[in-house]
């Protein structure tokens, strides 16, 4: 009944083109039409947040989006943070401080993350748990994420890497 | 859940029996109703669309009538069943008479069940309140167009 | 779960989405922000059959004012008009009322128009746009009509708008010079929707005699309302704690809550009087300031 839509749009960095029913989700296009698995399902209403990733520089749940609706512009996911294989900051703060630990909430957390900390550079604690409440994790009861996000936030301010 | 209410109507108690057991009557005034014939229990078989904004469905079901005790009392029994979920209805009415009007007391016990239960529970109650509304407002005006002979004859006896 | 399946069409233009909605009627639902429509039909509550995507309309000016007050276009997310220096400055109710939908996540894509039309009575721009006396720019392909924020909601998730009109922008009013605003609601997490929730705005004179009054609440009935008994209340008076306690049993008479999972009916009508007197009371606090009067 539905037409195929031909969709192009740029996902980390690399232009895809493709043909899908309008009702695919964003989520499930960027995890089966392109193989990126990091971004994960959880909910599919957008309340838990594992499905974060970047629309435009903004986070946004790839569950409540159509994939049609990312025609022409530019999706990050959580492939795109790392380069060749090298942690980003925010990454690496991650695996010092356990902020993780089935890491099923990780990549929403660290999308989430990453664009707050380019909004708000040195966060207070309160403010970093304000900002996590979109994401819902089961395993670290979320002190160890804040943790990260200090450290993240810090060596980011030192200046340690120009990668976040 | 539990919904009950009250609704006058200017006629006798007879008349108002009658339209609230009029097939004619109903499928024009039950919100939504698609189609309505009677079966071979004394009850009807009822399709209705209902829905709130995007979130519509089709439903299927029976409306059975019973303890009838014309024309003060009857009970109906009703279920019905579609995509989004299941509903079931017990709804107790009570007719009585005060001067030439007469009031219809109606008690409701509703089950909901399925998706709309599950995801829609925070809205069901009100929508089916709102849903109850507009059925007496369509009655009452399907009532005067086609009873206004009556009336006058209820008034003269 | 995953959406059944649609037809999909992309609106170029306002105009062109209304063209689309009169070919298509009711089995066509607008498509902005999709933060509830798409949940619902993932759920497959809703299947439309026909979809009209209207989030990639290219065009001017978002968010505009005007001398009543900001005319927000419809398609604007909730996150540009609550970094709006606009809104933050004439609408500041508005602004600590959109911080409070759902996550930034969410904001970052559901549209003010949007949020409107889908008239969830627990959400908090329903309950804006009555409080600030919005009007809604409607327009179909047959025209376009005005159509007051109080006019608009009629129950649940349901609203006076036709099947082949959509809402183009809403003017939301500046509330009076030297006016004060306040802002409550309750979830049990934050980002939920409200069990109950209570927004004011109070003018006063240079007495500290109210001038205005306008009381919303959100979570407790079908649709947001307005406490127009304790709006009265207020009005001519000299405000006082006492005042405020006393104007926010009057809320009373607006509340027709619902028990759910979430909340019984008497903590809804409780709490939205407790949340009243709050509002009032931060709304006054804040008209007192902007008058440079103690406290």
């Amino acid at each position: 009944m539905s037409e195929k839509q031909k969709i192009s749009l740029n996902v980390n960095g690399s232009n895809y083109e493709r043909e899908i029913e309008p009702r695919t989700l964003l989520s499930d296009f960027i995890r089966q039409d392109i193989d990126l698995t990091g971004t994960h399902v959880g909910c599919e209403h957008g309340i838990c947040g594992s499905c974060t990733v970047l629309l435009d520089g903004l986070p946004v749940r790839s569950c409540l989006t159509f994939a049609v609706q990312a025609e022409g512009r530019l999706v990050e996911t959580v492939e795109s943070l790392d380069s060749d294989g090298e942690l980003s900051v925010l990454q690496n703060a991650f695996w010092e401080h356990q902020g993780l630990q089935c890491g099923f909430c990780t990549p929403g957390i660290l999308m989430s993350m990453k664009a707050f900390l380019q909004e708000n550079s040195s966060p207070s604690r309160e403010e970093i748990r304000d900002a996590l409440s979109g994401n819902l994790c089961r395993c670290t009861g979320y002190h160890d994420i804040v943790d990260a996000v200090v450290a993240a936030a810090a060596a980011s301010q030192t200046g340690e890497a120009d990668r976040t | 859940m539990k919904l009950e209410g009250t609704a006058d109507f200017p006629y006798c108690a007879a008349d108002v029996w009658k339209a609230l057991h009029d097939i004619d009557i109903l499928t024009k005034t039950i919100p939504g109703c698609r189609s309505m014939t009677a079966n071979d229990e004394g009850g009807y078989v009822i399709a209705v669309s209902l829905g709130v904004a995007a979130i519509k469905g089709d439903y299927e079901g029976t409306l059975n009538v019973t303890d009838v005790e014309f024309p003060t009392h009857y009970m109906l029994d009703g279920s019905g069943a579609g995509q989004p979920g299941y509903v079931s209805v017990h709804v107790d009415c009570q007719l009585s008479t005060n001067e030439s009007a007469t009031r219809l007391t109606w008690i409701c016990d509703a089950e909901v069940g399925g998706l709309i239960a599950g995801i829609g529970g925070r809205v069901t109650s009100g929508i089916s309140k709102f849903m109850a509304k507009q059925f007496f407002k369509a009655f009452e005006q399907e009532m005067k167009n086609h009873f206004e002979e009556l009336t006058n004859v209820s008034d003269d006896g | 779960m995953k959406p059944a399946n649609f037809d999909y069409y992309r609106a170029t233009s306002l105009e062109h989405a209304c063209e689309l909605l009169s070919q298509h009627g009711d089995d066509a639902k607008i498509l902005a922000g999709g933060q509830s429509l798409i949940a619902a039909m993932n759920f497959r509550l809703a299947r439309p059959p026909v979809l009209i995507d209207i989030s990639n309309i290219d065009g001017p000016n978002e968010i505009v004012d005007e001398d009543t007050g900001v005319r927000i276009k419809a398609t604007t997310t909730q996150r540009t008009a609550e970094h709006s220096p606009s809104v933050r400055n004439r609408l500041p109710v508005l602004a600590a009322a959109i911080e409070n939908i759902a996550h930034f996540q969410i904001r970052n894509k559901g549209t003010v128009g949007g949020s409107i039309v889908n008239a969830d009575p627990a959400s908090e721009l329903p309950a804006m746009s009555v409080l600030l006396d919005a009007e809604l720019q409607v327009i179909s392909a047959s025209g376009e009509q005005i159509i007051d924020a109080e006019d608009f909601f009629i129950t649940y998730m349901t609203t006076a708008l036709q099947s082949d009109e959509v809402v183009a922008s809403v003017l939301f009013k500046e509330p009076p010079t030297n006016s004060g605003w306040g802002f409550h609601e309750i979830a049990r997490r934050a980002g939920d929707f409200a069990m109950a929730g209570s927004a004011a705005i109070i003018a006063l004179d240079s007495e500290a005699i109210c001038t205005y009054a306008s009381i919303a609440l959100f979570g407790v009935a079908a649709t947001p309302v307005r406490a127009k008994e304790a709006e009265a209340a207020l009005v001519g008076k000299n405000v006082s704690d006492e005042l405020f306690e006393k104007a926010a049993l009057l809320v009373a008479d607006v509340v027709e809550a619902e028990s759910d999972v979430h909340a019984s009916e008497e903590y809804r009508g409780n709490v939205a009087r407790v949340l009243t007197v709050r509002a009032l009371k931060d709304a006054c606090d804040r008209s007192k300031a902007a008058l440079g009067l103690g406290k």
